[in-house]
């Protein structure tokens, strides 16, 4: 902690403003931009709803308003990521008329991927860090749009 | 041998003295000497006891003569006491009649005591008796009479009495009776004056009483007395004189009513009383007379006389015994020197015959008489024979010694190469014992080195076993040591266990930041503008970097976690290591222990074995000493059998000698064969 004072100075503040936010679910890593989400939240208390599909993890009470929570994982057709409790939950924005949330196995912070290297494959734009992770960009308002999002029946 | 025989020959014949005879005792003289004297001895034993029960008998008579002495000079003493007694009784004096009564009773105890006796005293028995029974008559009689003197006592006392009070009224009546004549206060002065006349006759009237009483006098004093009762009458009643007149007169006449109601026993004692005065007499007479009796019959006794008797015969038969003794010892002495008389004669003879013997004839036969001497002469005579068959036996055995004496010399001759041989023998022995008692020594001097170095064991095992003490000791310190560090440790871990309980607080509280910053700059960016998101962002990024650095120090943690418990596992594992070391030490020790017990045991064996070789080295010693010794005996042996060869030789020289001395012995010739 000895260096707290110096990590809160002008000098090491980044000069670019990121505008993405980084999750990780499951396997996978994503960008989502913080104008098509609310709130970020850790897992709040959810409440099973029978005859859903698995991805579908229930609904949950937030100061009044109900959300459906979504695996992200899962709804991306991979393997649900994380321990049943643990993660935190994305409320997709207000503006989308859609009482949505993400269940993302962990929220890594703002990261900026302009300095990135694109790489541009069949199903859209991906992105590799410097560390050679590769990251997916999450297009939200068409998620939300897709029928197999609505269509949570079993 | 013949000298000697002359000689007793020459003193026998001294002249013998004559035998004397002494008186004897006439009738007893007959008898032989203890007859004699048993007889004297019974009757000196009699006379002793006769001696001895007469002083006994004597003795007691005196004791008793004496005592009835006493007691009959007490009852002439009571008697006039009684005679004293009776006078004053009749003169009416109270006290006395006390005394009266006392004496009697004393009296008849005394007379009791002589006439039935006592354990002590027989009754009073031979001349004094006649006088004790008239004296118990006259006595009985006496006490019927005290007995109504006594009876009389009322009547004499109040007489007395009587008189004592006529006495004290006297005077003074008769001083108011005048007074009362010369004021006459209404009565007549001339009964006044009867009344002191007639006050006058009843004291002349008692007076009277006093020596003599007869029933007229009684008679007059009772008629004295109703006069006096009816002049009484006449004297004036108020008067104060009168009354006081009348008061004494009255008191007076109440003493004269007192005499004559005792009257008819005051009579009767009057009588008794002279009686007693007149029997009293009589019977001081009596016990003088029995007192003179018990004296008479003391002095007069026979016991005495039969006490000096029987000394006498005593001493008498003492001084016959003693006569006795001596003249039987005479007689016994003149009877001894008649017999030693015969004897010498006796004597002689023999010795006549006997002289030849002396001179070695042995064919000499003594005669054999009924005399003293007539068993010797048979003596002399088997002496004889014995000494024949000597001489014969002794030649017979010169010859057989002087055959022995040169088998002897050829058997000492023998002996001795044997003890040459045998010296031989000792000294190659004796030097084997000397290599023995070489060989035993150099083992003892081994058994020593070998005692040194078990004791030196010892001494290494004890400094071994100390050092594994202190090694046990240094490993207790290193346990408790490495078990202080292990609570150390342990401590340490539940420190960093705390730190990381609270790094844990710090990235829970980093995450919550995070998210709120998150949240920040996402609501920033719709809403407050790029500025305010900066922030946010820079809020969010610094709680990132909180968060990495946290879970870096919650690594950190419990890799210290990690290696606190790994330290403590080592730890424990040297706990256990110094706990197996301990165990080790200790079996060392015991092991040490048991080195040195061992050693111990090797040390006293071998010293056991030292001291029973330097037992054995003595004994070799002593053997070889022994050996010398046998060695020196031998040599004296061989010594010794030289000198009995020669001593052989000499022998045979002497059976010649003896045989040649031997034939002066005239032998009988049946005897030579």
């Amino acid at each position: 902690m000895s260096d707290g004072p110096q990590s809160l100075g002008i000098q090491q503040a980044p000069t670019v403003h990121a505008t993405t936010l980084g999750v990780e679910a499951g396997q996978d890593y994503w960008l989502v931009e913080t104008a098509d989400i609310s709130e970020v939240l850790p897992l709040p208390r959810l409440t099973h709803v029978p005859l859903t599909k698995s991805w579908y993890r229930g609904v949950a009470n937030i100061r009044g308003k109900l959300y459906s929570i979504s695996d992200l994982a899962g709804l991306m057709g991979r393997q649900q990521g994380g321990a049943a409790g643990t993660g935190s939950v994305l409320l997709v924005s207000p503006r989308f008329g859609c009482n949505a949330g993400l269940l993302v196995t962990r929220v890594l912070g703002l990261r900026d991927a302009t300095q990135w290297q694109l790489v541009q494959t069949a199903d859209g734009a991906t992105y590799r860090d410097k560390e050679g992770r590769v990251w997916h960009k999450l297009d939200i308002a068409r998620l939300l749009q897709q029928p197999e999002f609505l269509q949570i029946e079993a | 041998m013949t000298l000697n025989l002359i000689s007793l020959k020459r003193l026998l014949q001294a002249a013998d003295p004559a035998a004397a005879d002494g008186l004897r005792i006439p009738y007893l003289g007959r008898l032989p000497f203890e007859q004699q004297l048993r007889i004297l001895g019974i009757a000196l034993l009699l006379f002793l006891a006769l001696a001895l029960a007469a002083a006994y008998l004597d003795h007691l008579a005196t004791i008793q003569g004496t005592r009835y002495v006493a007691q009959s000079s007490r009852l002439l003493m009571l008697s006039q006491r009684l005679a004293k007694d009776a006078q004053q009784a009749l003169a009416g004096a109270d006290p006395a009649f006390e005394d009266l009564s006392r004496s009697r009773e004393q009296m008849s105890g005394v007379l009791r005591l002589l006439d039935k006796g006592d354990p002590a005293l027989p009754a009073t028995s031979g001349k004094p008796r006649r006088m004790l029974d008239q004296l118990v008559t006259q006595a009985r009689k006496l006490e019927i009479q005290l007995q109504a003197l006594q009876a009389g006592r009322p009547g004499l006392v109040a007489v007395q009495a009587a008189i004592g009070v006529g006495d004290a009224a006297g005077p003074p009546l008769r001083e108011m009776l005048q007074e009362l004549a010369a004021h006459p206060n209404g009565a007549d002065p001339q009964r006044a004056l009867r009344l002191a006349l007639q006050l006058e006759r009843l004291g002349q009237d008692t007076g009277r009483m006093l020596g003599e009483v007869t029933p007229e006098q009684v008679e007059r004093l009772q008629r004295d007395l109703q006069e006096t009762a009816g002049l009484l009458q006449g004297l004036p009643a108020g008067d104060p004189l009168a009354a006081k007149v009348r008061e004494l007169v009255e008191e007076y006449r109440a003493a004269a009513g007192a005499v004559i109601g005792n009257a008819p026993g005051l009579l009767a004692a009057k009588h008794a009383g002279r009686s007693v005065l007149d029997d009293s007499a009589v019977m001081q007479q009596q016990v003088q007379l029995l007192v003179d009796a018990y004296q008479s019959q003391l002095s007069g006794r026979l016991s005495g006389l039969v006490m000096t008797l029987a000394g006498g015969m005593v001493l008498l038969l003492l001084l016959l015994m003693s006569k006795l003794y001596l003249d039987e010892a005479r007689r016994h002495a003149n009877q001894v020197e008649l017999a030693n008389r015969r004897n010498r004669q006796a004597i002689l003879r023999l010795t006549d015959e006997m002289v030849d013997l002396a001179g070695g004839d042995l064919t000499v036969r003594a005669t054999v008489s009924h005399d003293i001497t007539g068993t010797i002469a048979e003596a002399v005579n088997y002496t004889t024979g014995e000494l024949r068959k000597l001489v014969a036996a002794i030649t017979d055995a010169a010859a057989k010694v002087a055959q022995a004496t040169g088998a002897a010399q050829q058997t000492v001759q023998q002996l001795l190469e044997a003890a040459q041989e045998q010296q031989r023998e000792l000294r190659h022995t004796a030097g084997a014992v000397e290599l023995i008692t070489q060989s035993v020594q150099e083992i003892d001097r081994s058994a020593l080195q070998s005692a040194q170095v078990a004791h030196h064991t010892l001494e290494m095992t004890e400094q071994g076993a100390r050092a594994v003490r202190n090694t046990m000791a240094g490993m207790d310190a290193i346990r408790a040591q490495i078990q202080e560090t292990a609570k150390r440790i342990k401590r340490l871990g539940e420190s960093s266990q705390e730190i990381g309980e609270i790094v844990e607080l710090i990235a829970d509280i980093t995450e919550q930041t995070n998210v709120l910053a998150l949240n920040a700059a996402i609501q920033a960016a719709g809403e407050a503008g790029p500025g305010y998101s900066l922030v946010a962002e820079e809020v969010q990024r610094l709680a990132e970097r909180s968060a990495a650095a946290a879970g870096q120090i919650g690594t950190l943690v419990k890799t210290i976690q990690r290696d606190t418990q790994d330290a403590a596992g080592a730890m424990e594992q040297s706990t256990q290591g110094v706990v197996e070391g301990g165990r080790l030490a200790q079996s060392a020790e015991q092991a040490l222990r048991q080195i040195e017990q061992i050693s111990r045991q090797l040390a006293a064996l071998i010293s056991n074995i030292s001291v029973a070789t330097q037992t054995q080295a003595q004994m070799a010693q002593e053997v070889a000493a022994a050996m010398a010794n046998i060695q020196d005996i031998t040599a004296q042996a061989g010594e010794g059998a030289k000198k009995t060869s020669d001593a052989v030789t000499e022998l045979a020289e002497l059976a010649i000698e003896l045989r040649v001395s031997v034939s002066g012995f005239r032998l009988p010739q049946e005897h030579d064969g």
